[in-house]
């Protein structure tokens, strides 16, 4: 059980991925024998999402003490960004340099899964423009008007539009995995492969728990926001 | 995939051995070089066998070499070789074969000892067989429809029924599966 008492280091001593998550919140190692309540205080960050996300990164197990509040829309969109940039710089580019280091003029299977990969990678990255592009300076309008009333702009967008924009993105991803992990052939490069398997792992979750925050979370903030615009 | 697989080069030529290293060096599997006496030689099945024709040179060697047929063996055309013995052989390599045709046939043969790698539950049917051909060359379902005489329902059900027993439901992922099991052709696709 994670609590407001729970030490970070222990947390990431059982699950050391955790790291990631501080880090889209720009908090980075040694975090001493802060507690989740400590560093919630530290960071201005509301810590029952802290539980929320921690308890769904360790335990798949999604909490439900946090309830979405328009003022915690700041940390949630500075994690979202730098969530986003940590796929685009980070994250594909090193599995993409895996795919590269294959010796693959020879091989025509890992030519094709170089080329679904990138397909794969080229519709996440749509997405995140989409959201950097689009949704964000939106939110950040509907922050401002929230401010001050008289606000206005020529912006049509409302979140009503960005829902029937989600769609699933996760789709290639599982094929993918299920293409490591069932079929390419034997002579498919086992070290690749396993390579490729962890990072893909890591990947689907975090994606899963950034799908998640924007669903069920972001998504009913900007709502409640929406209204008091009004 | 058994672990135990290993691949050994019957051949005399130390170019050809090492340029058989070159190509498999991608491949996790055992390599070896033998010179051995194929006449007596009892062959093991574990072992996938690429044979030089050049030493098939006397009869005692190809009543051997027939008596081994059910094994892996591969024949490396060199020389001339009659029709009736390549038939003893599950498959041949020529000196002009690239390297991705060279691991294709290799790959082949080492994954026909696999067939109970998909439960019978999931051997997609022929009809569905002939779906994922049409889908994967880009095909609406409407098309198939029309070209197979069945209803679009039923095209949207094959279709279901393909991603639920492959697990992949994306065109390029099904796509690449096609390719991986000799659906299509990889010229097929761009």
């Amino acid at each position: 059980m994670i609590s407001l008492s729970t030490k970070v280091a222990d947390i990431i001593n059982i699950y050391p991925f955790i790291i990631n998550q501080l880090e889209y919140f720009e908090i980075y190692l040694p975090i001493g024998d802060y507690t989740i309540k400590n560093l919630a205080e530290r960071e201005n960050i509301n810590p029952e999402f802290l539980i929320f996300l921690f308890e769904y990164s360790v335990y798949d197990k999604i909490s439900t003490d946090y309830i979405p509040q328009i003022k915690d829309l700041n940390f949630i969109l500075t994690y979202l960004k730098n969530n986003h940039k940590y796929y685009s710089a980070n994250m594909f580019p090193h599995i993409d340099k895996l795919l590269q280091k294959a010796n693959y003029e020879l091989n025509s299977d890992l030519k094709l899964v170089i080329k679904f990969f990138k397909e794969y990678y080229s519709e996440v990255i749509e997405h995140f423009d989409y959201e950097n592009n689009i949704v964000f300076p939106y939110i950040n309008f509907l922050l401002e008007k929230s401010e001050n009333y008289n606000l206005s702009s020529n912006i049509h967008y409302s979140m009503e539009e960005y829902k029937n924009h989600h769609d699933d993105i996760n789709e290639k991803l599982l094929d993918l995995k299920n293409l490591l992990i069932k079929y390419l052939p034997f002579t498919f490069d086992s070290v690749l492969r396993k390579k490729l398997l962890f990072n893909l792992y890591q990947l689907e979750k975090d994606l899963a728990i950034h799908s998640y925050i924007e669903d069920k979370i972001l998504i009913p903030i900007v709502e409640m926001l929406e209204n008091e615009c009004k | 995939m058994n672990a135990n697989n290993k691949i050994t080069i019957l051949t005399n030529s130390q170019i050809i051995f090492n340029g058989f290293l070159y190509i498999l060096k991608n491949i996790n599997i055992q390599t070896d070089w033998h010179n051995l006496d194929i006449a007596n030689y009892d062959f093991d099945s574990n072992t996938l066998y690429i044979i030089d024709s050049i030493l098939l040179h006397n009869d005692s060697v190809i009543h051997n070499i027939k008596k081994n047929s059910n094994k892996k063996l591969i024949c490396l055309q060199t020389t001339y070789i009659n029709k009736e013995i390549l038939n003893y052989f599950k498959d041949f390599i020529t000196l002009s074969d690239n390297s991705e045709v060279i691991i294709k046939k290799i790959q082949n043969i080492l994954n026909q000892h696999d067939d109970n790698l998909e439960s019978d539950e999931n051997i997609l049917s022929d009809r569905e067989i002939e779906v994922l051909k049409l889908v994967v060359s880009g095909h609406q379902n409407k098309e198939i429809a029309d070209l197979l005489n069945i209803s679009i329902n039923t095209v949207i059900t094959h279709r279901k029924n393909i991603s639920q027993k492959t697990g992949i439901k994306s065109l390029s992922g099904l796509t690449i599966y096609a390719v991986l099991k000799n659906i299509i052709s990889i010229d097929n696709i761009s």
